[in-house]
């Protein structure tokens, strides 16, 4: 069971990294990134479903198909593959315990991918901390003309 | 460790809040109340689940406002998008429904179709804006058989999902998931509308 679950929290995660790796390295766009690695994946699990476990089979692809939707965002909102993993990593827990109640409903993986793009942008900025950098752009700026000439 | 809103958007101004810019943020935010509230239902009973929920939850809530507001216009001509949304829902449906190879594989391989539309004429407006759409509307079409019984709701969904997209062009970019957001919105309000035709007609 925790090895099954490792698993599918990988495959949530890798998926997040690898489509925002296919968007914005290979310039691929978010769209084409996100189904076509998601077609491979689905795809291999179609033609091998014997491969795994039934429970394997059945959720790596829908975690992946998931984990590719937090890799969507243009580089030039997001540009870090270790927020884009921690994201992934995020979904991938929510996902596990998401309700049954709303099993079956289209666009529930998407919500849940961005409950938990949300969680890790707020947990991000209240743990940001200010560079020493900016302290020295601050006093660069802010110095007396005199000061900066010696 | 500065890697996210690294850049200023383009076009970015001081908005004024109006009701057309709170409404389809409100809406997306209503989504992901309801969804979050579905999973402490199922979890009431569990203090330690409790208390991560309630930790998502605030955090999602203190999130909704930090997001930036694009000011673009070209609302008539977005309402095309419309019968994009619901090209790609019919299209995820039939394939689910025909062949069954699963909701991934039928969404996935219509994204991919899509992805490749804006090739065909790179200067087409009406084209580029495909993809983006088509997709929302797999998201509508990977609903199961029991939640979406037949095409009606599918295009009803798709239309709702449609309408939402149009209206929450201007909010939640470069947010992870929001097309998934748009059709979850669109997939229960369609159930919500079906369940009261049922109930009172």
């Amino acid at each position: 069971m925790v090895i099954e679950n490792s698993i599918l929290i990988l495959s949530g995660t890798l998926g997040a990294v690898l489509a925002f790796a296919v968007s914005n390295k290979l310039n691929q766009g978010p769209v084409r990134a996100s189904a076509i690695l998601s077609l491979v994946v689905a795809g291999f699990f179609y033609v091998f479903p014997q491969l795994l476990s039934p429970r394997l089979t059945q959720n790596i692809p829908i975690l992946f198909f998931g984990g590719t939707f937090i890799g969507m965002p243009s580089s030039r909102i997001v540009s870090g593959y270790r927020f884009i993993g921690i994201t992934g990593l995020v979904f991938s827990l929510f996902f596990l315990h998401t309700s049954n109640y709303f099993e079956g409903y289209g666009g529930a993986l998407g919500t849940a991918a961005s409950i938990s793009f949300l969680v890790t942008f707020t947990i991000y900025k209240i743990t940001r901390k200010r560079k020493i950098a900016y302290a020295k752009v601050y006093l660069r700026r802010y110095s007396p003309t005199s000061y900066r000439k010696k | 460790m500065c890697f996210i809103f690294k850049g200023q958007p383009p076009n970015r101004t001081v908005l004024k809040v109006t009701i057309t810019r709170i409404l389809p943020f409100s809406l997306l935010a209503v989504v992901h109340a309801l969804f979050i509230s579905a999973i402490f239902m199922d979890n009431i009973s569990t203090n330690t689940v409790l208390c991560i929920l309630f930790l998502v939850l605030c955090f999602t809530v203190v999130a909704h406002p930090k997001l930036p507001i694009f000011h673009r216009t070209a609302f008539i001509t977005d309402l095309s998008t419309v019968a994009f949304v619901v090209l790609g829902g019919v299209l995820t449906y039939s394939i689910q429904l025909y062949w069954s190879p699963g909701p991934v594989f039928a969404a996935a391989m219509v994204g991919t179709i899509a992805s490749f539309l804006p090739s065909l004429n790179k200067k087409s407006s009406l084209l580029q804006l495909a993809p983006t759409a088509i997709y929302c509307g797999c998201f509508v079409g990977m609903s199961h058989k029991s939640i979406a019984p037949d095409y009606m709701f599918i295009g009803v969904a798709g239309i709702l999902s449609g309408l939402v997209l149009v209206m929450t062009k201007n909010v939640f970019q470069g947010v992870s998931g929001k097309l998934g957001s748009i059709a979850f919105g669109g997939v229960t309000l369609a159930a919500f509308i079906m369940y009261i035709l049922v109930e009172w007609l």
